[in-house]
């Protein structure tokens, strides 16, 4: 599917607008503050139906006004059409129109075009908390498997019914009884979720490290760990040790390259769920929340090649794990995996080691996780997703930008590319339509003038 | 601006208490009834007042009832010695609309929601275990206890709960299949429903 026109109303800066694309690739060229990322931010909402970028829903709604109003429409070769509209009102839901009829259920709005959308925030990937990388993960499978946000959904309903319980029992000591059947029901929708998030981050470490290899010329390398608490690693035995503090992932991965969970099944998986959270029954009762479970797993991020930037510095000013501690910590006769890996040349991007490893370093790793999430969609899907890159020439460094629009050529992808200039970006593209964006008014540019 | 008359705007206010019901659907409402003939606003408002009234819960089973005990549970006919468990007094009536149930009901008046302040003290629970345990006191042991709490996320873990506190009694408990509706079309039903049933497919 291609987004063919997109109308928005009160939306951020904008007052009226609507536009067509004609062509695949599309490269909007404007100052600052004139309206980029906003049209890209627009065309995401209508693909998930939430912001990149907006913490509070408001904010989309231009100032003074009641509500914006989107709509896109969408086609293919064979003439199939599909309008999406989004409204919202400033005190109100939003309501999701397919085809002019009423979507009650965002479960249902996702997946029904993909989009990838790599800008200045996607940095967060790596720099930010294991919640943002537990969202990306989260909106990546929601995209492609319809089921799991349903899980997704339900998973949470049931943890705010548990925790609200375990803060009842903390205050009144209510029957504990009724523990047990909220830890049913978490480790029924959990185990839903691990398996399925285990599936797609065994494919999408491997297109990112491919990516990365690729977008640093071979001179660096990533390894992608999923972290879980309550899944058992055979080759560390940190299950039960359930985190101390909150958005933290401190002794939950092994680093090693093999994933330790690829070879686990379901009933492995409930089981392990089932004893790391009575393990944790007596902290959970204490804290008055679930301190285990999919809502705390996070990713580790490694970087294999231990140049100097990043071998032991910043790292051990900071007081925070380096590889020699983490040694300590893996059981030793079960590290047998570690050893195919240069164990002491690991470097660790962490949560807390932010300071470490260069910005530019960072937003490699980052733009190889969205190149990856862009392979993933197209492989499970059979579907190019809309590519949406916000300033990435600002973002990244010459030979980085010409590796990704390369890669971009290869695919028959819809793309929208912002930049403030054209140059050196229009040189790159293949016929672009390139569209000019000023105080938040867009016009058609014709090629022969840029 | 002229307001409405005082006895007109207070029904307006009232008609709106109700759910469903706004501003305009109570005026419009409002107006209707000033239309009406007298006896007929009359026996409107003797129902609402009469509901209230003469209604109260039956004492065995927490249903709805303008008897106590109620008719189903006092009936010599009914099983005794199955009980069908259900959230509210209208899952009971839509279970008897099937005509094909000749057991008994508990109403437990709710689901396990700490969300909402709602545990077992607060639902018909406790009297359920206690009607299991006279039963067998009485000779007429219970055989069967149906689990029809609804498939949501809060009416399983209310079933889960009972199966969980029924196995100390010597009864059956089983629970309501959930799937393919009766007339249901494949293509219709939505991937979970569909994934539900296919778990718990039966031999044909």
């Amino acid at each position: 599917m291609l987004l063919n026109n997109i109308v928005l109303r009160n939306f951020r800066n904008y007052v009226d607008c609507e536009v067509s694309f004609s062509k695949p690739v599309n490269l909007i060229i404007g100052g600052n503050a004139q309206g980029k990322t906003s049209l890209l931010e627009a065309i995401y909402f209508l693909c998930t139906a939430e912001s990149h970028r907006a913490t509070r829903d408001g904010e989309l709604i231009r100032h003074n006004e009641a509500g914006f109003y989107l709509k896109g429409t969408l086609g293919n070769n064979n003439d199939d059409v599909m309008s999406l509209e989004a409204t919202k009102r400033a005190r109100g839901q939003f309501k999701l129109k397919k085809n002019g009829v009423l979507q009650v259920k965002r479960s249902e709005w996702i997946g029904q075009f993909n989009a990838v959308l790599f800008s200045p925030e996607s940095l967060v990937l790596v720099k930010g908390g294991p919640a943002e990388r537990r969202r990306f993960l989260d909106l990546l499978i929601s995209q492609i498997d319809s089921i799991y946000l349903k899980n997704l959904q339900k998973y949470r309903l049931v943890l705010r019914q548990r925790n609200e319980l375990l803060k009842q029992i903390r205050t009144t000591l209510a029957d504990t009884s009724q523990l047990d059947v909220w830890d049913k029901l978490l480790i029924a929708h959990g185990t839903a979720i691990i398996i399925k998030r285990f599936e797609i981050f065994h494919q999408l470490k491997a297109y990112a490290r491919q990516n990365h290899q690729q977008l640093t010329g071979g001179k660096e390398s990533i390894a992608l760990t999923y972290c879980s608490a309550s899944v058992r690693n055979n080759t560390s035995m940190h299950h039960n040790a359930p985190n101390t503090s909150d958005e933290d992932t401190e002794n939950l991965a092994d680093g090693s390259e093999i994933g330790f969970f690829e070879t686990k099944t379901e009933t492995e998986i409930e089981t392990d769920f089932d004893a790391a959270l009575n393990a944790s029954r007596g902290a959970d009762l204490q804290r008055g929340t679930t301190l285990v479970g999919p809502h705390r797993d996070d990713f580790l991020i490694e970087l294999e090649n231990a140049s100097a930037t990043h071998s032991t510095d910043s790292e051990s000013e900071n007081g925070l794990e380096v590889p020699d501690t983490k040694e300590v910590e893996i059981d030793t006769e079960q590290s047998e995996s570690q050893n195919l890996l240069p164990r002491s040349e690991i470097g660790t991007f962490r949560e807390g080691a932010r300071a470490y490893g260069s910005q530019g370093q960072q937003r490699t790793i980052a733009l190889a996780l969205k190149l990856a999430e862009l392979e993933l969609i197209r492989t499970v899907t059979g579907q190019d997703p809309i590519v949406l890159l916000d300033d990435v020439t600002s973002e990244l460094d010459y030979k980085r930008t010409e590796y990704l629009l390369n890669v971009l050529q290869n695919l028959s992808a819809q793309t929208f590319i912002t930049a403030t200039h054209a140059e050196p970006l229009v040189r790159h593209l293949n016929q672009p339509n390139v569209l000019t964006v000023e105080n938040a008014q867009i016009n058609q540019v014709s090629e022969t003038n840029s | 601006m002229q307001e409405y008359p005082k006895p007109l705007a207070k029904l307006i206010t009232e008609l709106q208490k109700l759910p469903t019901i706004g501003q305009k659907t109570a005026q419009r409402l409002a107006f209707f009834m000033l239309k009406l003939p007298d006896p007929e606003t009359a026996q409107i408002a003797e129902a609402i007042a009469q509901v209230k009234q003469r209604l109260s819960y039956c004492d065995i089973c927490g249903t709805i009832t303008d008897t106590n005990p109620c008719y189903i549970c006092t009936n010599p006919r009914r099983d005794r010695q199955v009980i069908c468990v259900v959230e509210e007094s209208d899952d009971l009536w839509a279970i008897e609309r099937t005509n094909g149930y000749k057991g008994l009901y508990h109403v437990l008046g709710g689901v396990l929601s700490p969300l909402d302040g709602t545990g077992p003290d607060e639902l018909g629970i406790n009297t359920l275990f206690q009607r299991i345990r006279d039963a067998t006191v009485n000779g007429e042991p219970v055989r069967e206890v149906i689990l029809a709490t609804n498939w949501t996320t809060e009416g399983q873990a209310t079933a889960l709960y009972l199966t969980q506190h029924l196995e100390t009694f010597e009864v059956a408990v089983t629970r309501i299949a959930y799937g393919i509706p009766v007339g249901g079309d494949l293509e219709y039903i939505d991937e979970v429903t569909l994934a539900k049933a296919l778990e718990g497919r039966r031999k044909a």
